[in-house]
């Protein structure tokens, strides 16, 4: 067995304020193999996002460690591409230019001497943006573009950059649902043909299971994992597939797990009773 | 619907607007109403232009009818038509230009050098922590020295030249922009520099290809400001053995209570100022499209 492509080895998160500590994380293990889509799921403040800070190396982690293709990172690198749930993109650079954004970076240690290389480049680029649905906007500025746009610019720009995995942060939370649709499939068929591996995290269930090959559920905070499912629905999936039995199951169980430790809080009931019954009746 | 045409159409049809007969009028577009009084929303670009006209000869109108009927004491308040033929007397002579090629220099002089300076001294502070708390507490402490106060030492360090001039414009505005830069850049989003980390850039990347561009309508737009103060500044620089300059002019008139010719000057400056303000507004309007909100 080859090393997983990314190992997330005992990683833990305590953030320390001035008069108390609050664990974020509990020590958390587990890998991710090349190609794979993996997504996390769990309450608000369950620590899945800081996790994905942590694995990109934007946060420092309290103990453990992160291994991509067997060496231990604690800084970020473009081995670790992401997608954040804000729009994230470069006002003053047109869709092109911020796509382009790593490639430019790397200018001068471009082949300038291979202008084939050069030209495959471009010619990636340009195939991005058209497989993106971007191709007639390419010298739009942010600010021209709806919410599901930015996004796909977003997705784009990081895919670019052929990172070894993709780390994504609720890219789609602030999109309406037919758009968060429409994405999901477009993200699936992508990661599918790309075979990029992919860290998601999600609050949404459905759009968990629709994208993974595997659910990490994390409990309440301090998170740990409380399960992982391997999701077995052939792919591609599409919308209608959300209502299959299968489908159903699933998200039925990691609904029950979602909610195991929710309990009403104490007097609502009365306290709703006070306020909205005439009084007398 | 009112047309049987449109009825017997097709229920595609249905919901548009019967179709005007061939020769009718044009359907009437109502014209979107203007709301005067709406919080932050616009007015007609025309309506903006004519109330700022407004307001100019709305003042000018309110002076005459002042000093017309001499309700102010005339060697303070001139009148109008003594004013204009101050204005005239100016016209013929030199004088008047060569003051304002004088100053225009210091201010300009001084207003680049401190640009030149406080806006990479800004970048630093802006995006280390370290570089703050060296720059910024002493910066902070500096800008609240009053600018006439240095006079005598800046005579000492440069003499009487045009150099303690542009020093004292520059001492000036340097410290306030300083930290305008800094604030620019510290208000680029921080998702914009981790997104920038997990492409591939270092941290000097970051700075010269993210921070700076994000920040550069804020930076150019102090800038604008800045150069107004430089010209706040310039009696002050004047007052150091000048022999030209509006400012150094401004107060000669005044030592001789030539009322007069002191609006002249003051006119001239502030036609000079809002020239320069406009300037930087129509730069900053066409260099940083990207950067106008959408409304």
């Amino acid at each position: 067995m080859t090393t997983p492509l990314l190992q997330i080895c005992d990683v833990e998160k305590t953030f320390v304020a001035k008069h108390r500590t609050t664990q974020a994380l509990l020590p958390t293990s587990f890998d991710v193999h090349d190609g794979e889509f993996v997504s996390l799921v769990g309450p608000s403040g369950c620590g899945k996002s800081t996790l994905l800070y942590i694995v990109a190396g934007l946060e420092d982690c309290s103990g453990g460690e992160i291994r991509v293709d067997g060496r231990v990172v604690t800084e970020p690198g473009r081995d670790r591409g992401m997608v954040f749930q804000a729009y994230t993109l470069f006002p003053w650079l047109t869709v092109m230019d911020n796509v382009r954004f790593a490639e430019n970076l790397r200018r001068n240690v471009l082949p300038l001497d291979d202008p084939a290389a050069i030209v495959r480049q471009i010619d990636r680029t340009h195939s991005l943006l058209e497989l993106m649905g971007l191709a007639d906007f390419r010298n739009a500025y942010p600010r021209e573009l709806s919410g599901g746009m930015r996004q796909r610019v977003a997705i784009a720009r990081a895919l670019a950059n052929e990172p070894r995995v993709l780390l994504m942060d609720e890219p789609f939370g602030a999109l309406d649902a037919q758009t968060r649709e429409d994405m999901q499939e477009l993200l699936q068929l992508v990661q599918l043909h790309a075979r990029t591996t992919v860290v998601f995290v999600t609050h949404d269930v459905d759009e968990a299971i629709f994208l993974s090959d595997r659910i990490l559920v994390l409990t309440p905070r301090p998170g740990r994992v409380r399960a992982t499912l391997r999701v077995d629905l052939p792919q591609p999936r599409s919308v209608d597939d959300k209502l299959a039995p299968e489908f159903l199951a699933l998200k039925r169980e990691i609904v029950g797990m979602l909610h195991e430790n929710r309990a009403a809080p104490d007097g609502r009931d009365r306290l709703l009773r006070r306020m909205f019954q005439p009084a007398g009746a | 619907m009112t047309s049987p045409q449109a009825a017997e159409t097709s229920d595609v049809r249905v919901s548009a607007s019967p179709l005007p007969a061939a020769g009718a009028m044009p359907p009437a577009v109502r014209r979107p109403r203007v709301r005067w009084l709406a919080l932050r929303r616009d007015i007609p670009p025309g309506a903006y232009l004519g109330l700022a006209a407004a307001s100019f000869a709305l003042f000018a109108l309110l002076y005459a009818i002042v000093t017309g009927a001499q309700l102010l004491n005339p060697v303070f308040a001139p009148s109008v038509d003594r004013i204009w033929d101050a204005a005239r007397g100016f016209f013929g002579e030199g004088e008047l230009w060569l003051d304002v090629r004088a100053s225009f220099f210091r201010v300009t002089a001084g207003f680049l050098l401190s640009a030149a300076l406080a806006v990479p001294v800004g970048v630093l502070i802006g995006s280390w922590r370290v570089a703050e708390g060296v720059v910024q507490p002493f910066t902070e402490f500096v800008r609240y020295v009053p600018v006439p106060a240095l006079i005598p030492l800046m005579m000492v360090i440069f003499g009487i030249g045009e150099l303690p001039k542009i020093m004292l414009i520059f001492v000036g505005t340097y410290f306030q922009l300083v930290l305008m830069v800094a604030d620019e850049i510290r208000r680029v989003p921080y998702d914009l520099v981790q997104v920038s980390y997990t492409l591939g850039a270092d941290r000097r990347e970051i700075v010269r290809r993210v921070l700076v561009p994000a920040a550069l309508p804020g930076i150019f737009d102090a800038l604008r400001l800045c150069n107004g103060w430089a010209w706040t500044y310039l009696v002050v620089a004047e007052l150091v053995a000048a022999n030209e300059g509006l400012g150094y002019r401004i107060l000669k008139f005044s030592r001789f209570l030539q009322t007069p010719k002191i609006f002249v000057y003051l006119l001239l400056l502030g036609v000079v100022g809002l020239t320069l303000d406009l300037c930087f507004r129509a730069f900053n309007q066409r260099a940083f499209r990207w950067a106008q909100t959408a409304r």
